[in-house]
């Protein structure tokens, strides 16, 4: 329970930060500078409920973890064969032996959660620095402190949250005499934020600064020759600019001369966790990078679905409904693809031609699933929902690894392989493949 | 390169021979790990003619590859019978079991020390550099496909589709 007091205290009154910091700031930087020490997760978790705890070497929970991904798969198997019987006393047992495998793995997941003030830990002091060397007064808020992310995924975000706080101070916020000119107070505050939503992570990364300045942003685009002078973006395209190899936001949108740190780094590795990048910003009142990210990679809740004879998963955790595809929407040539769905115009892809496949020649009605990619919607187009399932990813070999799309595969219970899909990169290859025809 | 090769190889050495479009090749047999009947597969979606495809051998996942293709060889009739060789490779530096169809399966070949000649500038169609040697057995030759060349993805995985139209190196 330690962890979390340290940073109620600075979270709930700023002012004593400042005395708070160093004496908290030494104690929480060697668990968080060294978080691939599983031991720092059975620590969190026996403080958490008073308990004893134990240091495991983090390879055995990844063996773990392994393991646990093939008695899934076979599990799977079990339930498959059991329902082609049709045997009553077999059933009973498979399901006991579903039921059991579920909550072997969410146990056996809990045991990797590392709680994310472990990671938060380590801004106090970075804050410290940098309100030093660049002459802000800036307070750290932390919020959600107690919530929980896989090892894997605790490991990779250190980094890229360094990234984000650099940005928000160096760039999001304005020197004093401009905040109380803009009747904000002297001292600017930068939030982190984490909170769990369903299969994902939120974690965010606020500060009360003056906010992106989209005219800006499209102007040093169109001056990279990213963009078209006349292309039309909406404002959260325009925000999903700063984050292009070697988009200067020092130069663009503040003009602070410091060392801008490229956001494309912060993209990356969200890009290899098969997490997405939201941005909200308003001119003049702050900015707000938001990363979801899932809270675990091994094991995920998948929409099995039908692809022209291949079987697919989409991750539970992007998908946001099921619609039916309207025939009429169905003959139509491919002049547009948008969806009326309750007011809202949601443009769609049909998978079978992003994937090459031959488009299958049943009278079906298809189905469009609905996912949400960047905090925009968007339809893909398939034959068939064939149900939800729990799914182990496995990589793909070094012959498939660079096809975009794919985020691995995976077995399913009658033994057949199912391609795992990464929606975030099928809507933005389709976005770039757009661009470039334009 | 073939000559070098051939003469570090002087020692003994065990093949599998199989059959493609009714010419003789062989592989080591110590990257053999099993010989199988075709089993189902799943297309991977833009993923180019060479490794078209990824199957469950045992509870893992192996991705497909179609030495034919690199060959430049017409593509295997659907309803020939074909034979799944399994193999332990290390593909772009990573240890990778694979499976790659053939028509037929033959035997296990012991070639003795210098079977294995150079390939003749001249007497053979495929691209070069994709075969080791050829051996003389049994009346018949034996062309020895060179692993380190043929296996990799990264000809046709850098741009798709294209990129094989010849023997590059």
């Amino acid at each position: 329970a330690t962890a979390t007091a340290e940073e109620a205290a600075p979270a709930s009154d700023p002012a004593a930060a400042a005395a708070d910091t160093s004496p908290a700031a030494k104690p929480a930087a060697p668990p968080a500078a060294a978080p691939a020490e599983a031991g720092a997760g059975g620590e969190a978790a026996g403080q958490a409920q008073g308990g004893a705890s134990v240091r495991v070497q983090a390879h055995r929970l990844d063996d773990l973890m392994d393991q646990l991904g093939e008695l899934v798969i076979a599990q799977a198997r079990l339930r498959r064969v059991a329902g082609d019987l049709g045997d009553i006393s077999l059933d009973t047992a498979a399901e006991e032996i579903e039921r059991l495998v579920t909550s072997l793995r969410d146990t056996t997941l809990s045991i990797r959660m590392l709680p994310i003030s472990l990671a938060f830990g380590r801004f106090r002091r970075l804050l410290r620095d940098l309100s030093r060397d660049l002459g802000k007064d800036v307070a750290l808020r932390t919020l959600g402190g107690e919530t929980e992310v896989d090892k894997n995924v605790f490991d990779s975000l250190g980094e890229p949250l360094i990234h984000m706080v650099r940005n928000a101070v160096d760039h999001g916020i304005e020197p004093a005499a401009d905040r109380i000119a803009a009747g904000k107070t002297a001292q600017a505050t930068v939030t982190l934020a984490a909170r769990q939503a369903g299969g994902e992570v939120l974690i965010s990364v606020s500060d009360d600064g003056r906010g992106l300045d989209p005219a800006a942003i499209r102007a040093r685009a169109v001056e990279r020759g990213m963009i078209d002078a006349e292309a039309a973006l909406d404002e959260s395209e325009i925000h999903q600019l700063i984050f292009a190899p070697g988009f200067s936001t020092a130069v663009t949108v503040t003009s602070v001369s410091g060392r801008g740190v490229g956001m494309d780094a912060v993209r990356r590795m969200v890009d290899e966790l098969r997490g997405t990048i939201e941005v909200r910003s308003e001119l003049g009142q702050g900015t707000e990078v938001t990363l979801r990210l899932p809270l675990t990679l091994a094991i995920i809740e998948g929409l099995l679905v039908r692809v022209a004879g291949s079987c697919c998963v989409l991750p539970l955790s992007s998908v946001e409904e099921c619609v039916e595809l309207p025939a009429s929407e169905d003959e139509r040539g491919a002049g547009r693809a948008l969806l009326r769905i309750r007011d809202e115009l949601v443009p769609y892809l049909e998978l079978d031609e992003v994937f090459g496949f031959g488009r299958e020649a049943t009278a079906n009605r298809r189905r469009v699933v609905i996912v949400r990619v960047e905090g925009r919607r968007t339809g893909l187009v398939i034959d068939e929902v064939l149900g939800q399932h729990q799914t182990v990813i496995k990589p793909l070999s070094p012959y498939h690894r660079k096809i975009e799309g794919l985020a691995g595969c995976t077995i399913l219970g009658d033994g057949a392989v199912a391609l795992i899909l990464d929606p975030a990169a099928i809507v933005k290859a389709a976005q770039q493949a757009r661009r470039l025809v334009a | 390169m073939s000559e070098a090769v051939a003469e570090a190889r002087a020692a003994e050495r065990l093949v599998l021979a199989f059959s493609l479009e009714g010419e003789r090749f062989a592989l080591d047999v110590s990257n053999v790990s099993e010989v199988l009947d075709p089993l189902p597969a799943t297309a991977v979606p833009n993923a180019g003619a060479f490794a078209p495809a990824v199957l469950n051998v045992r509870g893992a996942v192996v991705p497909l590859v179609d030495i034919r293709q690199r060959l430049g060889m017409a593509p295997a009739a659907s309803d020939a019978p074909q034979r799944l060789l399994v193999l332990d490779l290390t593909v772009a530096g990573e240890p990778t079991r694979v499976a790659m169809m053939a028509d037929d399966v033959e035997s296990i070949v012991e070639l003795p020390a210098g079977a294995v000649e150079p390939v003749p500038a001249l007497g053979i169609r495929w691209p070069a550099a994709f075969i080791e040697g050829v051996a003389r057995h049994r009346d018949d030759i034996l062309i020895l496909l060179d692993q380190e060349t043929v296996f990799p993805p990264a000809a046709q995985a850098v741009d798709g589709e294209r990129g094989l139209g010849g023997p590059h190196q």
